[in-house]
């Protein structure tokens, strides 16, 4: 049998232990270097912050609240974890907590510096923006599908990359997969649940139905290619690019197909039994179930690289101090940020909103530590999954009251193949050399760095990505 | 923030003159359209389309819309996984000409392909296509049985490039201007067809295609006639008024009908009964209007309304044993605008909200162009003050009496006044906040229709006679069938629309006038 799976009692001694799966012959990649893994996980609209347009922190006297309460507790490079991270705690000393960056491809090329469809596209692809009936795409591909598509050929996997998104209010993907190709994710857990453990069946023996169903799906996508190759010769130039997309799309799928046929033995997730495709589920308890197909799939070797977007929502399952019927999306409760200081019409609320933006952003804390425990209590070889990933966490602004992408939330968790050094705070504001409490700042840290150095962590030799937007080209420095 | 607020009518940038390759024809818009553009279908019309195509109503394959138009890994592996589930229906083997789980034979699959093909890509097959579909399935048939082999065939042709997208390329004809392609009579056929019903042509479509019917305007307006009294028909123009024009579906910057927000102690009228009332309601008018003739008078004045009992107690009216229609004061409600889901929707969750009510009255129902808030606009609730008797009105032009604010708000408030006397469920208040008198004048600035209302009542009489307003909404219903602004070589259809419409009072013919225009009838070569 090609595909095994460890059901209760059939594999008891798999049950309650953090197996990994792909440990024969998938932990080490085509090439002989380790397994590596990226997580990009992003949270729409961005965090308690005091940081301008231009990243100049605001005062707190006047309008705008000047709490940063992303930032550590502590100004020091060990880092001591704030107010919206303490549920990292039992993973700090794997964080990298990485403040005075900018996203330059929005702050120095958007109308105003920055506004919801610049700072969406730019986040995660530091590309270049093309605007078509008032709407911006990206001309470049997201730092997550570059590294799926290099690790898939290093460690060949069923999914070259999972997406998936706790759903609710946002303002469009940061995502692509090349120029003006937005990526979709998926927000149903069940689906995603089907998607990735249909067909793993309980017994030991070859199954010949299976192999043939597996045949003809590869001999039906062979047909659909057929047919976007009849249709390709009829359209216009402008119009490749989509014949081309869905036909390598579909190439994927043959390869999964060939690879799932390849799989090792899988522990499936638990939390699933009895669960339908569209049910109803709170942004909680999807939150988690999504967080643990990524484990999941990671543990199975079915992915090198996945994908969780956290929309900008109302935690209204959690205490809501402001009020539980003030607003019905998180981007209106955000914008409160310019009204909560001492010289604002909401400063007799101050303290409350500060606790519910403090409650809901740290819900999102929790998501990643749900990730982050995972991999870390996950052995592989001598140490853990943790050890051989990498978690990055950004949004696409800062403060999201004044739709700023300068000093945005930026933080690494794993040390990618022992490549970071963690548990550390650094600060690429230069102002805060002499002050580290200054509310000055200037920077030459671009995301295009942070994402250049995740390209040299995973072993690649690349030197820039992104536009010219940044001010320096290069990986950031300071990381390992 | 420096936004123009000039109260220019968007959307159709309309060019008097025509394109410069147009050939004017005695009372039609000149010749030209814009280049063909690869499109697929939204999941909507793919799940409407294999229904149909299957014979399974209750069929309910899913499908993801994307944000762009090129298609992600997601869509492909869900039309995958869409195909796979509609085969396990079986439901295509009974269009199958011969016993599929005998021995079969080829000709019976050539005989399938060249019935069930040609109704699944809305034209007959080219010889090419033809060939490749007998290829997969003589490829399945070396190791499969003949209904194994007929099964891959069908997953092929239900996720197959040719019925999932839609290619125009036109016909070249002498007589057209340089560039300039007639759409086909099968093209048009699907124009109509995703237009009108989210779904492929019907039989009597597509054989009025083959027949050279729809070759003419006359035939293709012939056709969308027919269309039109079709229940699917109704469903469009449904969803066209009420979730896009209104935008009580939601949008990126407002949530619907069934998600707002609402104080339960401001509003324990409110709850899930409500709010299915509020929808039913909205879409039984729409429909109610479109069945009377279409009127636009009749949407904006209308006091006829299909309520359940909590809906009645909002508008103070008896309550039906169920739902049931009724009629609303004459002095409290005219028309669309005046309903609950529209004044409900753009509220905030205690209060009315004289800014959003107005922001979408200006903006999304007669398209004037006034820019998006700025980015540090306050968006804290507008509401009464503590210990200080003034109205919401009043609040709100304190609030945006600031030159950074007026400009825009100049036009947004006096709109947004008008519906003062509804509160924030859309119930009628007489005074506010328990004494406060409520001032419902107002002004429609930057439309043809000038000059001070008193109220709701009679800026809606103003709305249904308004030529901004029908403008606007042929504007809407143009990026509705195209899912994008004109080109410059359709300013004229849209014009010529536009002009039509204006002496119209019938909603229908809007979509007539469209579907006869060269925007919706010829194609540009693809670039």
């Amino acid at each position: 049998m090609d595909r095994r799976m460890f059901l209760k009692g059939a594999g008891a001694i798999a049950i309650g232990l953090p197996l990994l799966e792909y440990h024969h012959g998938k932990a080490w990649g085509r090439d002989g270097t380790p397994a590596k893994r990226l997580i990009v996980t992003f949270e729409h609209g961005g965090t308690i912050s005091p940081a301008s347009r231009g990243g100049t922190k605001d005062n707190g006297l006047g309008e705008h609240h000047g709490w940063d309460d992303w930032g550590p507790a502590d100004p020091g490079e060990s880092l001591v974890l704030g107010p919206i991270h303490t549920p990292l705690e039992s993973v700090r000393e794997y964080c990298l907590l990485l403040r005075g960056i900018d996203n330059m491809a929005c702050t120095k090329k958007a109308p105003y510096g920055g506004d919801h469809g610049y700072a969406n596209v730019t986040a995660l692809t530091a590309a270049d923006v093309f605007v078509v009936d008032k709407d911006q795409s990206s001309l470049g591909p997201s730092i997550d599908h570059v590294v799926a598509q290099r690790l898939a050929e290093r460690n060949p996997v069923a999914f070259k990359e999972l997406h998936l998104m706790v759903p609710g209010h946002q303002y469009g993907t940061p995502l692509y997969s090349a120029a003006k190709s937005e990526v979709s994710s998926e927000t149903d857990p069940v689906a995603v649940f089907k998607a990735l453990f249909t067909g793993f069946t309980p017994t030991g023996m070859p199954d010949p139905e299976l192999t043939r169903i597996r045949n003809n799906k590869k001999s039906v996508l062979d047909g659909v290619m057929s047919g976007l190759g009849i249709l390709r010769k009829k359209v216009g130039k402008n119009d490749l690019a989509i014949i081309d997309a869905h036909t390598e799309h579909l190439r994927e799928l043959e390869k999964r197909i060939e690879l799932l046929a390849a799989q090792p033995t899988c522990t499936l997730p638990t939390g699933f039994e009895g669960r339908k495709v569209g049910e109803s589920l709170r942004a909680d308890v999807r939150g988690n179930l999504l967080v643990d197909l990524i484990l999941a799939a990671m543990r199975c070797g079915l992915t090198n690289v996945a994908t969780l977007q956290i929309a900008d929502i109302i935690t209204s399952w959690l205490p809501t101090p402001y009020g539980p019927v003030a607003f019905d999306i998180g981007h209106s409760l955000h914008h409160l940020a310019r009204e909560v200081g001492p010289k604002g019409p909401e400063a007799a609320n101050a303290a409350k909103w500060r606790e519910e933006m403090q409650i809901n952003r740290r819900w999102r804390m929790t998501l990643l530590q749900r990730l982050a425990e995972g991999l870390k209590n996950t052995p592989e070889g001598a140490g853990n999954m943790l050890d051989n990933s990498l978690i990055l966490h950004t949004s696409e602004f800062s403060d999201g009251s004044v739709h700023s992408s300068a000093d945005i939330p930026m933080l690494l968790i794993g040390k990618a193949g022992n490549y970071f050094r963690t548990g550390r705070h650094l600060n690429y504001n230069d102002k805060a050399v002499a002050d580290p409490k200054t509310l000055a700042y200037s920077t030459t840290a671009s995301t295009h760095n942070v994402f250049t150095s995740v390209l040299q962590a995973f072993g690649y030799d690349d030197t820039h990505f992104g536009n010219d937007a940044a001010t320096v080209k290069g990986p950031l420095p300071r990381l390992v | 923030m420096g936004v123009a607020c000039v109260g220019h009518i968007g959307g159709s940038d309309p060019d008097p003159n025509g394109g410069a390759e147009g050939t004017r024809e005695p009372g039609s818009a000149p010749l030209d359209a814009a280049p063909a553009r690869l499109h697929h279908l939204t999941a909507r019309q793919y799940v409407n389309t294999v229904r149909d195509l299957l014979d399974v109503k209750d069929a309910s394959p899913v499908l993801v819309d994307d944000e762009g138009d090129v298609p992600s890994m997601l869509l492909a592996e869900k039309l995958t996984a869409a195909a796979e589930y509609l085969v396990a229906l079986k439901a295509h083997k009974k269009f199958v000409p011969c016993p599929v789980d005998g021995a079969g034979s080829d000709e019976c699959a050539k005989q399938y392909i060249d019935t069930f093909a040609t109704r699944a890509f809305r034209r007959p097959l080219t010889d090419e296509e033809t060939s490749w579909l007998l290829t997969v399935y003589l490829t399945a048939k070396k190791t499969n049985t003949f209904a194994q082999s007929i099964d891959e065939l069908t997953l092929v042709i239900l996720q197959a490039p040719q019925l999932f997208y839609i290619a125009e390329e036109g016909l070249a004809e002498s007589s057209l201007p340089g560039g300039l392609r007639r759409l086909s009579g099968y093209e048009r056929a699907s124009r109509l067809s995703y237009l009108l019903w989210d779904s492929m042509p019907d039989a009597e479509l597509m054989s009025a295609a083959k027949s050279g019917a729809l070759d003419t305007k006359e035939g293709v307006a012939a056709q969308a006639k027919r269309m039109l009294s079709d229940d699917r028909a109704r469903v469009t123009l449904r969803r066209f008024v009420v979730d896009e024009w209104l935008g009580l579906a939601g949008t990126r910057t407002h949530v619907g009908i069934e998600d707002m927000v609402k104080d339960p102690a401001v509003f324990p009228v409110d709850s899930p009964t409500l709010r299915a009332g509020m929808r039913a309601e909205i879409e039984h008018l729409v429909d109610k209007v479109v069945a009377d003739g279409g009127s636009i008078k009749q949407l904006f004045t209308s006091t006829d309304a299909y309520v359940n009992a909590p809906l009645a107690k909002v508008y103070g009216v008896t309550a039906p044993s169920g739902s049931a229609w009724v009629k609303l004061d004459t002095a409290q409600r005219a028309g669309i605008l005046t309903r609950a889901s529209f004044l409900a929707v753009y509220s905030n969750p205690t209060v009315k909200s004289p800014i959003r009510r107005g922001a979408q009255l200006v903006k999304h129902l007669l398209c004037l162009e006034i820019g998006d808030p700025p980015p540090t606009v306050n968006p804290t609730p507008v509401t009464h003050e503590p210990g200080k008797s003034q109205t919401i009105r009043q609040n709100v032009e304190a609030k945006t009496s600031e030159p950074v604010c007026a400009g825009c708000h100049n036009i947004v408030n006096p709109a947004g006044f008008a519906f003062e006397h509804y509160d924030g469920i859309g119930a009628w208040e007489q005074v506010e906040a328990g004494s406060l008198p409520i001032d419902w004048t107002g002004e429609l600035r930057g439309t043809d229709v000038k000059g001070t209302f008193n109220g709701a009542i009679e800026m809606s009489q103003k709305l249904a006679e308004s030529r901004t307003l029908k403008d606007c909404l042929v504007s809407r219903w143009f990026r509705k069938v195209f899912a994008r602004s004109p080109a410059p070589t359709e300013a004229a259809s849209v014009l010529e629309v536009q002009t039509n419409f204006a002496k119209s009072d019938d909603l229908k013919e809007m979509v007539l006038g469209l579907v006869q225009s060269p925007a919706f009838l010829y194609v540009r070569g693809a670039e």
